[in-house]
């Protein structure tokens, strides 16, 4: 089976004094389906983050999509095949409407606006969104801010997804919506979540961090 | 929240650029009338424009009740001819006031128009007209990304605010009320700037490399010219009684 | 601190306008593509606080910051304090869309040389509390030129705004101090939990 992620040994810290990472190896798998718990600041977003090169590792090795990837400029095309569901929806919808956050993506893929649109709304469509595609995300519930963050990362049509707190928020019937869109993707899962009951419906294994560690 | 639009039911919907450039064209010329006549023709007109395109009662009085607070501030200031006390009692010069009268005219029909501007459209939909109007993309992509962020930022601002009431704050005039909004203020801003940093995350996440793109397009129709042309020929009409 | 519509003299307004121009011109320039999302923020960040009014002396008034703004931005100062005018403009009803240029360039110009100054007078000091004196000094200047500013405009639009331009610098002396007063106690808080914010560099060496 393809590799997607393929980490060795890798260290993080954001300051001399506060290692967040340390020895972390794994790797991620097309149609791998990963739960990642840990308490909070065991580093579960420090590592997805690591994952789209927002950190940049101090030492250790990255591999995604074939290649290993070390600079800003070979992340550009990792996180154009990953999506990273950020833990607080409202810094992912930037854009004045839905529709436009969705199509932020895809434009900048270079596909041609008739594409663009009908990805938008063939997205928002999948994840029960039509009705809110011109409103702006300030109008929007919080489980509604998730699933159009999802809907932004979705459009792209990612070989992966890296989902931090994806059902922090949700009522019940958002979090269905999301369990059945996952279940039917095809793109790779990593999960973190505290939330157990979601993520056994979910996730074939499970890795645990304890204080930056793979401890499982 | 802040900037949306007032919802009334029977409203004339001009594309938002015809609406920008009536609106401009309008504050030029009202800002190039003299008599308080021409003005308050002016004034009418600019209420007519408002109300057609959306503005509520409320939120036109309530603006005009502000605006005409400060005028009346400032009447006594410009209008008395000596305050000398000698020239008790104080009387208002007959030339001043008509400059008064003009200035007053001009500046609610000014607040009116702008009123009438939000009233129909949001900022959002302001940044997008305006790219198509060729203002510089950075400025309109500006102003659509803060007016996105403004409520946001109003919540923190509450939150720091009222965890500093909690714990017993209130405004005086003493230097520790300074000390506490300096950290206030600098919470506030300190908060913006991490969220800057994560917004910026996301749209590198996304592909961001400089460039914002827009769904939607406006569709210009004649109702549109002939709405701007109206605009433009009221307008000749009141310059020129003002010239009269 | 805004002049309202309707005041000030045509020649002065297309003046105001062209400079606003250049100077938001300018700014557009300095700012990189990754600084947008910064930009954006605290643009709104000083229009949410330019919302707050606080009591000074005998009045009140709401924080203007424009010092602040210049020191954050640089000269992104002043595309920002021109869309805070506009938001102030359409959605509060304060200032207005016609004095929108001579607004922009009484507040935005001596917040870019607040900014200019401060980064060359802070650049390798380490105390804290000069630095922060600085941003102090820096703010109330700022505010001191915005109203001779704004002054001189209104006096130069007719001899019947005189007696006003006197009473808006007298008014002023209570807000510089305010406003000074205030960016100390920012500069200060900012140094004391993320120095790098303000100086772009670690405080020590």
């Amino acid at each position: 089976m393809e590799t997607l992620f393929a980490l060795t040994n890798v260290d993080f810290a954001y300051g001399p004094d506060r290692p967040t990472l340390s020895g972390i190896s794994m790797t991620l798998d097309a149609n791998d389906r990963v739960a990642l718990t840990g308490n909070n600041g065991s580093g579960k977003t420090t590592l997805l983050h690591a994952l789209v090169g927002l950190n940049k590792p101090q030492q250790g090795e990255i591999h995604a999509f074939g290649r290993q990837r070390r600079t800003e400029k070979d992340f550009y095309e990792v996180r154009l095949r990953a999506g990273l569901l950020f833990e607080d929806s409202d810094d992912q919808l930037f854009c004045a409407t839905v529709a436009e956050d969705v199509a932020f993506g895809p434009f900048n893929l270079g596909w041609p606006r008739e594409r663009v649109a009908a990805a938008v709304d063939s997205t928002l469509a999948r994840l029960g969104l039509s009705h809110s595609r011109d409103l702006s995300a300030a109008e929007l519930s919080h489980g509604e801010k998730r699933m159009a963050a999802l809907a932004t990362l979705l459009a792209m049509n990612p070989a992966a997804l890296l989902l931090d707190e994806p059902t922090n928020g949700m009522d019940q019937a958002h979090i269905d919506v999301l369990i059945q869109t996952l279940q039917d993707t095809e793109a790779a899962l990593l999960i973190a979540s505290h939330d157990h009951a979601f993520l056994k419906r979910i996730a074939r294994r499970s890795l645990r961090l304890e204080n930056g560690r793979i401890a499982s | 929240m802040i900037g949306q639009p007032d919802q009334t039911r029977f409203r004339f919907k001009p594309d938002p650029r015809a609406l920008i450039l009536g609106v401009g064209l309008w504050t030029i010329l009202f800002v190039l009338m003299q008599t308080p006549r021409a003005l308050a023709l002016a004034g009418g007109l600019a209420l007519i424009l408002a109300k057609a395109v959306g503005a509520s009662w409320r939120t036109l009085i309530r603006r005009m009740a502000a605006l005409n607070a400060l005028l009346i501030f400032l009447l006594p200031l410009m209008a008395v001819e000596s305050f000398a006390l000698s020239a008790w009692p104080w009387r208002l010069a007959p030339d001043r006031l008509i400059l008064f009268a003009a200035v007053a005219l001009r500046a609610n029909a000014i607040l009116i128009l702008a009123q009438g501007l939000v009233g129909a459209m949001d900022m959002a939909t302001l940044g997008h007209a305006l790219v198509h109007l060729r203002c510089p993309p950075k400025l309109a992509h500006l102003i659509v990304f803060s007016a996105r962020y403004l409520d946001l930022l109003r919540h923190e601002w509450n939150r720091l605010y009222r965890a500093a009431r909690m714990r017993g704050f209130r405004m005086s005039i003493g230097l520790r009320t300074w000390r506490v909004l300096g950290a206030l203020v600098g919470g506030l801003l300190l908060r913006s700037l991490d969220r800057a940093e994560r917004v910026l995350y996301a749209m590198k996440c996304r592909g961001y490399q400089g460039r914002f793109f827009m769904l939607h397009h406006f569709r210009y129709t004649a109702a549109d010219a002939v709405f701007v042309l109206t605009l433009a020929l009221a307008g000749g009409i009141v310059i020129w009684l003002d010239r009269m | 601190m805004h002049i309202s519509d309707g005041i000030l003299s045509t020649p002065i307004l297309i003046g105001g306008a062209c400079v606003a121009a250049a100077g938001v011109a300018q700014g557009l320039r300095k700012i990189e593509d990754n600084d947008i999302p910064k930009t954006a923020l605290l643009t709104a960040a000083f229009f949410v606080a330019s919302l707050v009014h606080v009591r000074i002396g005998p009045t009140s008034a709401h924080l203007i910051l424009n010092g602040m703004a210049g020191i954050l931005l640089g000269w992104a100062a002043f595309p920002a304090l021109l869309i805070g005018l506009l938001f102030q403009a359409l959605l509060f009803g304060h200032g207005g869309i016609s004095v929108l240029g001579v607004n922009t360039v009484a507040i935005a110009v001596p917040a870019v040389g607040a900014g200019l100054m401060f980064r060359r007078m802070v650049h390798r000091e380490t105390s804290p509390r000069r630095i922060a004196l600085m941003a102090g000094l820096g703010a109330g200047l700022c505010i001191a030129a915005t109203a001779l500013f704004s002054a001189a405009v209104l006096a130069l639009s007719g001899r019947a705004w005189l007696r006003t331009a006197w009473v808006l610098l007298v008014a002023h002396v209570f807000v510089m101090a305010g406003e000074a007063v205030l960016a100390y106690f920012i500069a200060a808080y900012l140094l004391r939990v993320r120095p790098a914010l303000l100086l772009g560099r670690p405080l020590a060496a």
